[in-house]
């Protein structure tokens, strides 16, 4: 059993909070749990779930470094348009529109299912 | 004399049938193939299973996807051979980089201010060969934040000797 098992709790935290960029790898007997989360109350619920197992603390096989990105994903629906998405969002549509400048080459040109960037709220 | 023939005609056609039939025996479908070497990786850790892409052609297995070390790249691509009907493997399997950590005053630094931005005092920081140790005492509703001070700053190692109250 790999330590990537016995903390797969841990691990379906993070991917049910949104995470991005995860790496999970073990090396000299720790495994380490790397990735970023929209939120501060997101980053709490992987934490939550690492406490559940151990709440002492006392286990020293994990290092869990979770990031707060302040950034979510969003799958664009048919009939949206990159303003109302901003506005919804709370967020400028310049900023919109430089978080996703490399995957939304023309802002009046999106479709639905592509997956945008929600910058952190400004 | 014909019954020589005759009996030479019929062990041959049954030499004949023989090895048609051992030369159309199949073993398991490329789907199957696939569906146990992912369960025999499997039952060793799920984790890794799910980390290992496997394609099956023709018998032949293909392994792609990043692992910890050489040693489990090799133990799964044993894996896979060892399942019924493999013919060959072909392991693409990528080894993951090694971790690399900050010298030890970088993190004991990074520790102290994230202990100072949770407002938790009286812990003491040691920090040795990428190691941190904590030690005081901290009170239950903070233990987490202490724990996350120390983690965040990216250590080899969090050992909590902290007495909690």
């Amino acid at each position: 059993m790999a330590l990537a098992d016995k903390y797969q709790p841990v691990v379906d935290a993070a991917n049910s909070h949104g995470v991005s960029d995860l790496n999970v790898q073990e090396q000299g007997g720790v495994l380490y749990i790397t990735g970023s989360v929209p939120s501060e109350a997101d980053k709490q619920a992987v934490w939550d779930a690492r406490t559940a197992m151990d709440p002492d603390m006392r286990e020293s096989d994990l290092v869990l470094t979770i990031g707060v990105s302040g950034e979510s994903l969003y799958v664009v629906k048919s009939g949206d348009n990159m303003t109302h998405i901003a506005r919804d969002n709370g967020v400028s549509l310049q900023a919109l529109e430089d978080a996703n400048k490399d995957v939304v080459k023309n802002p009046d040109r999106i479709f639905p299912g592509q997956k945008l960037v929600i910058p952190k709220a400004s | 004399m014909k019954n020589h023939i005759g009996r030479s005609i019929v062990i041959g056609l049954a030499c004949m049938s023989l090895v048609f039939v051992m030369a159309c025996k199949k073993g398991p479908d490329d789907a199957t193939i696939t569906t146990n070497v992912k369960a025999k990786i499997a039952a060793d850790s799920p984790a890794l299973a799910n980390a290992v892409m496997i394609s099956t052609k023709e018998g032949v297995v293909t392994l792609s996807g990043a692992v910890d070390s050489e040693a489990i790249k090799g133990k799964v691509e044993q894996d896979a051979k060892s399942v019924t009907g493999v013919k060959s493997v072909v392991n693409n399997l990528t080894v993951k980089p090694p971790i690399v950590f900050s010298e030890d005053a970088t993190i004991k630094s990074a520790v102290m201010a994230n202990l100072t931005k949770h407002s938790i005092t009286g812990i003491t920081v040691e920090v040795l060969n990428g190691e941190v140790t904590l030690k005081g005492t901290i009170a239950r509703a903070k233990l987490q934040e202490a724990m996350m001070a120390a983690n965040d700053a990216k250590p080899k190692k969090v050992i909590n000797q902290m007495t909690i109250k």
